[in-house]
This record gives structure tokens, C-alpha cells and sequence, in this order.
């Protein structure tokens, strides 16, 4: 193991492990933490997320996007994990960390997965993300990883090896429901040796009548170059996508909301400027599924977190430096 | 043999009563004083009624106020996403009849049942054994 590699290991053992709910529950919103990994895979993407939802409870979800979306929520009654450990085991599924490695599994009903994800990036921490009153959300941002293993669906089983990949850690006190909605995304190049990931986000109150933050994250070969936040970020959005998901999980939920609805516009852009340094992306979204989860202070609520497969462009100039890429992204839009 | 789907029914409003109270009251209010059928054979119906603060069975006679007739197919495939609800409706695999007042109030008690069962892990099973 190289020295960069061992240090990036030991700052990601100190930043990526599960914290668990607070000794102290207090009054207020319920815990919540999620461990979220995305893997692209060309023709496929797939999210997987070990969720803790703050009843004590947790679920997997497993989605693949693969010319439409499908997946499965699984619900585990007793998640086994400890915190200040990365390891973390919900049912059939978990994740390890071994030898500087996330390991990921799901072996239960739905999309199948197992895969080794090795971090060719530095963690970054922000703390205290504000959700609305009374809440708040930290983010671990694991941005660029390299993936190899395979998933199954419907008992065809696809390989994948090397592929750009990307994990984030989130955990907080919040309600689904609560008064907050976001749109958050992230972005690879097609072409492998090509440096640069990007993340950009974009919070709102829920009737988003209000951005209470913004932020564009630039990174080249693993280490942060640019970060760029509320006044320096623009966001501008235009057209619709399709009216309607192409999938949506728990399919159950579904008959609760619309069958079409325009959460997704079919373009978000970001200009992003600090000093002589610009940044800018075009995101066009291009398909979507929903995770759909029930409201935490309303009972006939249901709370749409729009999984959409994207194509991004970006450009800039970073001290003097040229910055280009096109390639696969995700963008996730809350609403409800 | 397959579960007839009004048992699979019935096990569902139990959890609903024993886990939910909120949801339960919801239902039990929304159908106050009003009867619903549902009829997925001849032999697998059920007929519930709202009476102070519950939901109470009753014989499988008369006229509901709100009748709802389907088969197990149809609401597996609602249940699984492949149609949804409009869709159910429009195409007849899921009919619907009453004033529309009182289908108004047996699409609130609808929505609270759904609603509570999302919040219910075990529901999940119920779910998988109607796929069977």
C-alpha cells in the first residue's frame, strides 16, 4: 500500500464510520443515517443504501437503472452495527471494510449485488447541514471510488470490474416531511484516465420557495481542488422531464401518490465562479425512478426521492487549468 | 392452496389495529356508519362497517354502501407496481361502486390503510404471501 493510500485509509476510518443515534435522544426529530454507494456501470447505475430510519429500525434499498428503473426495499428489524465501526450488517445485506476496501453485499430479494469498492479519493466532512427548524444533517463525501463485482436480476447475473463509483455517508436529526427538499448530484467522466468527479447540491426549504444552500465540489485525481458555496453558486433548471417514473419502490407506496408528476426538470444547470475560477455544468436527466417514504409527521404523507440517471457536461477554468468532462451522473430530487 | 386475499385482508386490519391506532382511527372514522364490501370471488368477500371508533365485520348480505370487487391477480399487480390504481379503476380489474360521497370516504380510509402498512414491517410478509 502506498503512503497516499495509507493515509487516505486512516482519514476515512476516522470519518466514515457509523455514528448511531445519540446516547442523548432528547426531544425533537429522530436519528437517521444512511451509508449510500453508487456504482456506473455504462449501460447500468445502481444505488445501494443501508438506512437507519430512527425508530430503531433500518432498510436496504437496492435500485438498478437499466433502460427503466427497479429495485426493492427491504425492511430489517434488527440492524447489527457499532458505532465508531464501518461494518454494518441489515439482513442479507451489509458492508465490511477490509484492507482499505469497502465490501458491499445484498443478498435478498430484489437486484443482487456484491462488490469490492476501492477509495481513489480523500473523504470530506461537513457537518450541520440545516434541514428546516430544529434540524440538521452532516455528509461524508467518499467521491470517487473503483468497483468490481456483480449484481443479478431476474437470475441473470452481470460482472462488472473497474468501474468509477461513488460513496457518501449522511447522518442527522430530521423527519422526512420536514421542511426541507434537495437536489443533489454527481457526476464521472466516460473516459477513465480523465481526473476530475464532480457534486453539486442545492437545499430548499420544502415549498422551495426558499434555497437555504448551495454547493459545487470539484475534484481532480482524488483530492479536492475547488469548492464552491451559496453566493458563489448559481442553479437554473428548464423543461420537464416524462411525467412519469419509470419505476418506483416500495411499488406499494405508489398508491398513494400521482401517477405523473413534474418533480424532475429535464435540465438543472450550475455556474459556479470564485475569483479567476469558473465552473460550469449541464445536467440532463434522462430517466427516473422514486423511492417512496412515508413521511415522519404525517401519516398520509409520502415523501418522493427521484433517482434519475443523467448525462453531465462540465466546464471551466481552475487556476489556470482546464477543466472538461462528459460523462454519467445521478441526480436525486426530494420532494413532498 | 393460496390464502384467500380477504384472510390476507383481515391479518392486514389486525396489524393495523394492534401497531397503528392513529391509522385505525383514521379508517374507523372515515367509514363511520357506512358498509364496504370487497369481493374478490364468491367465496372470498368480506364486508366491514365503522362504528364507534371501529371497524367491525359483518355478514355478507344486502347492498355495502361502497363495493369494491376484484380478483387476486389485479391486486397483485397493483400491489407490485406493474398497474396502478387509475389504471385498476379504468380498466375494470378493480370496480368500484357507491355515491361519490361515500367512495370519497372509503378513499380516506383507503389511505390511511395503506399508509399504516408502509410503516409496518411486517406487512411485508402479507404481502409475499399474496404472491403465492
Amino acid at each position: 500500500m502506498s503512503t497516499s493510500a495509507a493515509t487516505r485509509t486512516a482519514l476515512l476510518e476516522d470519518a466514515d464510520y457509523w455514528r448511531g443515534p445519540p446516547a442523548d435522544v432528547g426531544g425533537g426529530w429522530p436519528h437517521k443515517e444512511w451509508q449510500h454507494f453508487v456504482i456506473f456501470g455504462g449501460e447500468w447505475t445502481i444505488l445501494f443504501n443501508l438506512n437507519l430510519d430512527g425508530t430503531g429500525a433500518a432498510r436496504t434499498i437496492t435500485i438498478l437503472d437499466r433502460e427503466g428503473w427497479q429495485g426493492h426495499v427491504a425492511h430489517c428489524r434488527n440492524p447489527r452495527f457499532r458505532p465508531g465501526r464501518l461494518d454494518a450488517t441489515f439482513d442479507q445485506a451489509g458492508m465490511r471494510w477490509r484492507d482499505g476496501r469497502y465490501e458491499i453485499w445484498q443478498h435478498g430479494t430484489g437486484v443482487r449485488l456484491e462488490g469490492v469498492l476501492e477509495p481513489i479519493s480523500t473523504p470530506s466532512l461537513t457537518h450541520n447541514i440545516h434541514l428546516g427548524p430544529g434540524a440538521h444533517l452532516s455528509w461524508c463525501l467518499i467521491p470517487r471510488l473503483l468497483a468490481s463485482g456483480w449484481f443479478e436480476v431476474d437470475g441473470q447475473r452481470v460482472p462488472f470490474e473497474g468501474r468509477l463509483a461513488y460513496h457518501d455517508h449522511n447522518w442527522g436529526r430530521f423527519g422526512w416531511g420536514g421542511d426541507f427538499s434537495w437536489d443533489w448530484g454527481c457526476a464521472v467522466p466516460d473516459d477513465l484516465a480523465s481526473p476530475w468527479t464532480v457534486i453539486f447540491a442545492r437545499m430548499n426549504d420544502r415549498a422551495r420557495h426558499r434555497t437555504t444552500a448551495t454547493s459545487v465540489f470539484l475534484m481532480k485525481d482524488g483530492r479536492h481542488v475547488r469548492y464552491f458555496r451559496n453566493a458563489e453558486v448559481r442553479f437554473e433548471t428548464e423543461g420537464q422531464m416524462a411525467p412519469r417514473p419509470s419505476g418506483r419502490v416500495p411499488a406499494a407506496a405508489a398508491l398513494l401518490v400521482p401517477d405523473e408528476d413534474h418533480d424532475v426538470p429535464r435540465w438543472t444547470r450550475f455556474e459556479a465562479s470564485k475569483g479567476e475560477d469558473t465552473l460550469s455544468g449541464q445536467v440532463e436527466a434522462r430517466r427516473r425512478g422514486q423511492v417512496l417514504i412515508p413521511a415522519d409527521n404525517d401519516l398520509c404523507r409520502i415523501v418522493r426521492l427521484n433517482e434519475v440517471h443523467t448525462r453531465v457536461r462540465v466546464e471551466g477554468r481552475i487556476a489556470d487549468e482546464r477543466v472538461h468532462f462528459e460523462g454519467p451522473g445521478v441526480l436525486e430530487v426530494v420532494r413532498g | 392452496m393460496a390464502e384467500p386475499v380477504t384472510d390476507i385482508l383481515r391479518r392486514a386490519l389486525r396489524l393495523v389495529e394492534e401497531r397503528r391506532a392513529d391509522a385505525y382511527a383514521g379508517m374507523a372514522g372515515s367509514l363511520d356508519g357506512l358498509s364496504l364490501a370487497v369481493s374478490v370471488s364468491v367465496s372470498d368477500c368480506l364486508v366491514l362497517r365503522g362504528a364507534e371508533g371501529a371497524l367491525r365485520e359483518e355478514p355478507v348480505e344486502g347492498r355495502a354502501a361502497i363495493r369494491i370487487s376484484t380478483d387476486r391477480d389485479s391486486v397483485r399487480a397493483l400491489l407490485a407496481g406493474r398497474m396502478t390504481l387509475n389504471e385498476s379503476l379504468r380498466s375494470g380489474a378493480i370496480e368500484l361502486a357507491g355515491t361519490a360521497e361515500a367512495l370519497g370516504h372509503g378513499l380516506r380510509a383507503f389511505e390511511f390503510f395503506v399508509c399504516a402498512l408502509l410503516r409496518i414491517d411486517e406487512a411485508e410478509q402479507l404481502r409475499r404471501e399474496l404472491e403465492r
